[in-house]
């Protein structure tokens, strides 16, 4: 896929431009190390793309959630070995959607197979795991996983409606 | 992550935090907030105010602290979410287990109460 990496543009505000002269969607491509320094760096890096593109902030706060958690997720259950590249990130800003895709070289999970923690009705019985995928189900429109090449890759889907809980 | 805590009696103090209580966030303020919410003899009333996001590691640590207050036969009262902070509580139920008021003077009211 054309990225901005090679984009031609004069003006930083025009969108780039596909081959045939069509708007490619903005969008941003980090290679983050498996650590949890890298959070910092992908929130600020989600930030800047989301605000220069005028997201709304509701859907700016589901897509930092949405990030959020899925890495966690990785940090907390992935693995660094020699040679892993660590975690790839790409957001694109589509017209009615964010789109977010996190790749890891971590053991194979799908997050789509964890059930929602149960509900508790006192704090004593509150659960503490399982609250960060259920927050990403809440959260977006359509989520996905696949295993590519070793890798672990889930796309997530953020609506852009401000008032919409990404569904 | 920033932490204050107010004592408002001997037996009732405000804590308040404010920026990312996010992942790191978390790591940064957990045993010291912990240990405000939750000290012997106290009633604690949680300042959201200016809380900016909050993510599930956040709510981990929300309710670790609301743990030790009710294992201590106390209080925690949660207060003045923002919007967005407010309806992750709510996606996550967290509300329903910690209360969750308005206001500073709904959560001294609260608090007030046998």
């Amino acid at each position: 896929m054309w990225s901005d990496a090679g984009c031609t543009a004069s003006a930083p505000a025009m969108p780039p431009l596909w081959p045939d002269g069509s708007a490619a969607a903005p969008r941003l491509d980090l290679q983050l190390p498996a650590r949890r320094e890298s959070l910092d760096d992908a929130q600020r890096a989600l930030s800047t793309l989301l605000h220069d593109q005028r997201v709304d902030q509701q859907a700016v706060y589901r897509c930092e959630l949405v990030l959020e958690e899925l890495l966690v997720n990785v940090l907390m259950h992935g693995r660094v070995v020699a040679g892993d590249p660590g975690i790839s990130l790409t957001v694109e800003v589509q017209s009615d959607a964010v789109q977010l895709c996190i790749e890891d070289g971590g053991p194979d999970f799908d997050p789509l197979t964890c059930p929602d923690p149960p509900r508790a009705t006192h704090i004593s019985r509150a659960p503490v795991g399982g609250l960060g995928l259920m927050l990403v189900r809440r959260m977006t429109r359509e989520l996905r996983h696949e295993r590519v090449s070793g890798r672990n890759r889930t796309l997530a889907w953020v609506s852009r409606e401000p008032a919409c809980p990404g569904r | 992550m920033e932490l204050q805590v107010d004592e408002l009696t001997p037996s009732m103090r405000c804590v308040s935090l404010s920026g990312r209580l996010d992942a790191n966030g978390a790591d940064r303020v957990g045993v010291p907030f912990t240990a405000a919410v939750s000290a012997p003899g106290r009633h604690a009333m949680l300042d959201l105010s200016g809380v900016t996001f909050l993510a599930s590691m956040g709510i981990r640590l929300l309710i670790a602290s609301a743990r030790s207050v009710d294992a201590r036969g106390q209080k925690l009262v949660m207060f003045g979410a923002q919007d967005l902070v407010k309806s992750v509580l709510q996606e996550a139920a967290i509300d329903q287990i910690i209360p969750l008021v308005d206001t500073r003077d709904d959560a001294l009211a609260y608090l007030a109460q046998g």
